[in-house]
């Protein structure tokens, strides 16, 4: 009965979690006539056609900025995270602080970043760009949660394998290839995933730090002000999508790693 | 005696099913109030199953469970009168050893002060009573089954449940809390009832033994019956000690119904007394012989009668291991069945035999027991030792 | 020759953690740390309405100290977070119960909780929008309710309404409640609560004594990061208030607008303690590190 009282509950939360957005797929379809509430009149893709081909807005370019900034922000994630996880793994001088640092930069709100960036880089007279301020802010978004990933990694990797490694004549550059890496790859993808996902929705941390060319993030922002017509519910279909892409291929490619190795005798 | 503080426990036809898997497959059991009663058998085998189902952390499928001849089938745990100590102990992480000790009282609603002090009191009774403000991770594997104890101790049980107590200690700390389940049987009128798949474990504390496998009760009995008069080899080759070996009936004595001639599949021929049990020539059949009851025989022995080894067996001698005491002796006998002979090591230095030679041993025929049923699993012998 | 090369070997070992950890401790520093000294600085630059420049003056921390406007954006911030952390706590600490102790499968709970955070890697802003067809006057809501004829005329307050901000702020911020409660709740080993129904607990006991203790540390990981995310927003607050209600960031991110940087930059410092005050308190409270790792 519990379980029952319980299980409601949860499925109210899904649809809690779920409902609204899926109204505004439904609604991104509405006919050329439609407005920005049921009940849809006609079904057609006019709002999208609306949305990359008129000469309003510029979501076709801001949308290749979001994810060349997304794609740029998750390498560097990815890669910076790794580093700092091996690094971490061992006891150095000033890890406590710049753990420290990490979880500040994780919970500190978006928009002082963004203040300070923008700022700095005005005073300075560098100017705020994408590929500079923004994806410097955007970093300080990412880095964290790629960090506290490693950690959850590292913590469950066992250092014997690398110990046995070595013994058989390994290299410490052939271990981190051909031992390290494999094994937490999985990982290492999370990490990517967060990296590209968060960059690409991010809005505060772009909002004074991203130079004059909006990302896509942006560019949504400003039309939910002054956007009343259903091509606003068309970017949002878009971009939705996108990102369910990107997990879909991430969780995909977690599980057939996980899914070769389970079938390999040895591996549990 | 009054009844309702009796600890009998009883299972009437009991079938327990996980996911239409049989884990306890229609047991009747009755453990006497006051005994010390361990069930053992390789995991898997349904005794857990059974402690928790006595606990009330389970339920069985069909079938009833009593305790002091009252019906608690569906009762909750606290409503039975039965405390279980957990196999990882299961101690409150987040709690003082002494607020893990006196959490029954607290959950009974009995004031702080008279609860830890209760508490307190059943802490030096485990002379655990200066770690009292202590947490559990702070504490090592014996106190943390000292807290344990101490804890299920409190709710005055009149059964004591324990799975697989000793199992996460040290051999030396195992021995010792051994003895201290000993003491503690002595002090308490309770009955207890342990699970185990260690068979020395099980005959140094047991009053009664119950063998199982496969959700099936195979043997019940006192600990000295058990190991001496295994019922099937399945019993005889998990209690350990003991040599199974297969043949058929040649022959039963005209003289004496009682005796009989087994031939083994090598033409080796063996002599047994059955009992009650009558046999015709050609049964199948199987028997046993304690490895300590057997000894390796010089040629002028084998050759007679008078020693009195008249059931023998020869084969190649394929491991020696010493065990202080006693040197154990793997004998290969036609490359299929392993032979084994736990010889006194003062006997065995006098006359000591090498890998590879070829020897003869023997024992009296009435050594020599005649199992019964035919259940022969393979998972005694990985559980054997 | 092998004499050097171990002391080499040794001191490249001691040396090779400062320069892995280096690239991310130099975005950090350059990105987080100089930015917000900055702001630092900033917050005591003049400002004369049109313009600003470096100074030292106390006037923007006067002001913003003696305006009324910012006690009373402090007690809206205040309220929105306390009232969004009740929920989410509530919702995320019933879901995770219900992810551990009835979902039997480690397949199906990994299911359940990837459902659940799905949407955490979808944009926030889209989230949010998703909510004016749902709550609007012609919205799905109103129009359900009154085909099913509980009311006739569409309810008012469902949209552009503080109802419509907090509906929108938990919708946004529960799965960062559930994740680590689950987290912490599915290290509760089951025979501690076997343990605590055998010393007579009911199931309302195992909740307060047991449970709830043992995922104080989930709780309280949730509890940051929905306080911070409620704190820190400045967009869900005045889009689905229809700019009626605002919070200090709101505030803030207008006097930005108006290119008002120094009275900006004194209420960011302001934020900024609070954040590194909480903070510093909750890692003395929870071994983040030691979380993320059993």
């Amino acid at each position: 009965m519990s379980f029952y009282l319980l299980a409601g509950f949860f499925a109210l939360f899904v649809l809690f979690l779920y409902g609204p957005m899926s109204s505004i797929f439904v609604l991104s379809f509405q006919g050329p006539e439609g407005g920005l509430t049921f009940p849809m009149r006609g079904v057609s893709v006019h709002w999208f056609d609306v949305l990359f081909n008129s000469q309003r807005g510029d979501a076709g370019a801001a949308f290749r900025r979001s994810a060349g900034l997304g794609l740029l922000v998750m390498g560097i994630t990815t890669l910076l995270s790794f580093a700092a996880g091996l690094a971490f793994r061992r006891k150095f001088v000033g890890s406590g602080f710049i753990f420290y640092l990490t979880v500040i930069s994780l919970v500190m709100p978006g928009l002082l970043i963004s203040l300070g960036i923008g700022q700095l880089f005005q005073i300075v007279g560098v100017g705020t760009n994408w590929y500079t301020s923004g994806l410097g802010a955007h970093l300080t978004w990412t880095l964290p949660f790629g960090l506290l990933i490693m950690f959850a990694v590292f913590g469950r990797f066992s250092r014997s394998l690398e110990e046995a490694a070595r013994d058989l004549g390994a290299s410490r550059w052939k271990i981190l290839v051909h031992v390290t890496t494999p094994i937490i790859f999985p990982g290492i993808i999370a990490v990517a995933l967060f990296g590209f996902t968060l960059s690409y929705d991010e809005i505060a941390r772009s909002v004074l730090a991203i130079g004059t060319k909006n990302t896509l993030p942006l560019e949504i922002f400003n039309m939910t002000q002054n956007v009343t017509t259903p091509d606003l519910y068309a970017i949002g279909t878009f971009t939705t999508v996108v990102s369910l892409l990107v997990i879909l291929i991430s969780l995909w490619s977690i599980a057939f790693i996980q899914r070769n190795r389970a079938g390999t005798p040895g591996k549990q | 005696m009054p009844k309702a503080k009796s600890g009998k426990v009883e299972l009437l036809n009991v079938i327990k099913q996980f996911d239409g898997i049989k884990a306890v497959d229609n047991l009747n059991l009755t453990i006497e109030d006051g005994s010390y009663c361990c069930l053992v058998g390789p995991s898997g085998c349904g005794k857990t199953t059974i402690l928790r189902m006595i606990a009330g952390h389970e339920f069985p499928t069909t079938g009833r469970i009593m305790i002091g001849g009252e019906d608690v089938t569906g009762l909750a745990p606290v409503e039975r009168g039965t405390a279980m100590m957990f196999q990882n102990y299961a101690l409150f992480p987040h709690l003082k050893i002494l607020d893990n000790v006196a959490f029954h009282l607290k959950m009974r609603g009995v004031a702080k002060a008279a609860r830890q002090k209760r508490a307190g009191e059943m802490l030096e009774r485990v002379q655990l009573g200066h770690l009292a403000s202590r947490l559990p991770a702070e504490l090592s594997g014996g106190q943390q089954q000292r807290v344990a104890l101490a804890r299920s101790l409190i709710t005055n049980p009149r059964v004591l449940l324990l799975d697989e107590p000793l199992s996460a200690l040290d051999e030396f700390l195992r021995l010792q809390m051994r003895g201290e389940l000993k003491q503690l049987r002595k002090s308490l009128d309770i009955t207890f009832v342990h699970v185990t798949h260690t068979q020395p474990e099980a005959l140094a504390l047991a009053d009664r033994i119950v063998v199982m496998d496969h959700g099936l009760i195979e043997q019940v009995g006192r600990p000295e019956d058990i190991f001496n008069f295994p019922k099937s080899p399945y019993v005889a080759k998990f209690m350990g000690g003991q040599n199974v070996l297969y043949g058929s009936v040649d022959a039963v004595d005209p003289g004496d119904q009682n005796r009989i001639t087994v031939v083994q599949e090598s033409g080796n021929k063996l002599s047994a007394g059955v009992g009650e049990n009558r046999f015709k020539r050609g049964d199948p059949i199987k028997l046993s012989v304690r490895r300590d009851k057997v000894h390796i025989l010089t040629d002028g022995q084998a050759e007679s009668a008078e020693c009195g080894f008249t059931n023998q067996i020869t084969g190649q001698v394929a491991g020696i291991e010493y065990q202080g005491s006693y040197v154990k002796i793997t004998l290969d006998c036609n490359g299929k069945e392993q032979f084994v002979i736990n010889a006194p090591d003062a006997v065995f230095f006098k006359r000591p035999v090498d890998l590879g030679d070829h020897v003869a041993a023997g024992w009296p025929p009435d050594e020599t027991i005649v199992l019964h049923g035919d259940k022969d699993s393979s998972s005694a012998d990985m559980a054997a030792g | 020759m092998s004499g050097a090369r171990r002391i080499s070997g040794m001191r490249l070992e001691r040396v090779l953690p400062y320069v892995q950890v280096m690239p991310l401790a130099a975005v950090l520093l350059l990105f987080l740390v100089v930015p917000l000294v900055f702001v630092g600085l900033l917050s005591f630059w003049e400002f004369d309405d049109i313009q600003y420049y470096p100074s030292f003056t106390l006037a923007n921390y006067q002001e913003l100290f003696a305006s009324p406007l910012t006690w009373k954006l402090m007690a809206d911030t205040i309220t929105f977070t306390a009232v969004v952390w009740l929920l989410t706590v509530l919702i995320g600490f019933t879901c995770s119960y219900f992810l551990t102790f009835h979902i039997r499968t480690l397949r199906v709970q990994i299911l359940l909780l990837l459902i659940c955070t799905i949407p955490f890697w979808t944009s926030n802003v889209i989230r949010m929008i998703s909510w004016i067809p749902f709550l609007g006057k012609q919205g799905v809501f109103n129009q359900g309710l009154i085909a099913v004829g509980v009311i006739d005329q569409p309810l008012e307050f469902l949209l552009y309404s503080d109802f419509a901000v907090i509906v929108c702020y938990v919708n946004l911020f529960t799965l960062f409640m559930i994740v680590p409660i689950f987290n912490s709740m599915v290290k509760i080993d089951l025979s501690i609560i076997e343990a605590a129904r055998d010393a007579g607990a009911n199931s309302w006991n195992i909740l307060t004594n047991i449970i709830i203790p043992l995922s104080r540390s989930g709780i309280v990981l949730g509890t940051i990061f929905v306080v911070t995310l409620v704190m820190g927003d400045f967009f869900v607050v005045k889009i689905m208030s229809g700019s009626q209600s605002a919070n200090v960031v709101s505030a803030m991110k207008n006097e930005i607008d108006q290119l008002y940087y120094p009275p900006a930059a004194a209420s960011a410092m302001l934020l900024i303690l609070i954040v590194v005050l909480m903070i510093t308190l909750v890692l003395r409270i929870v071994d983040v590190r030691r979380e993320l790792v059993q």
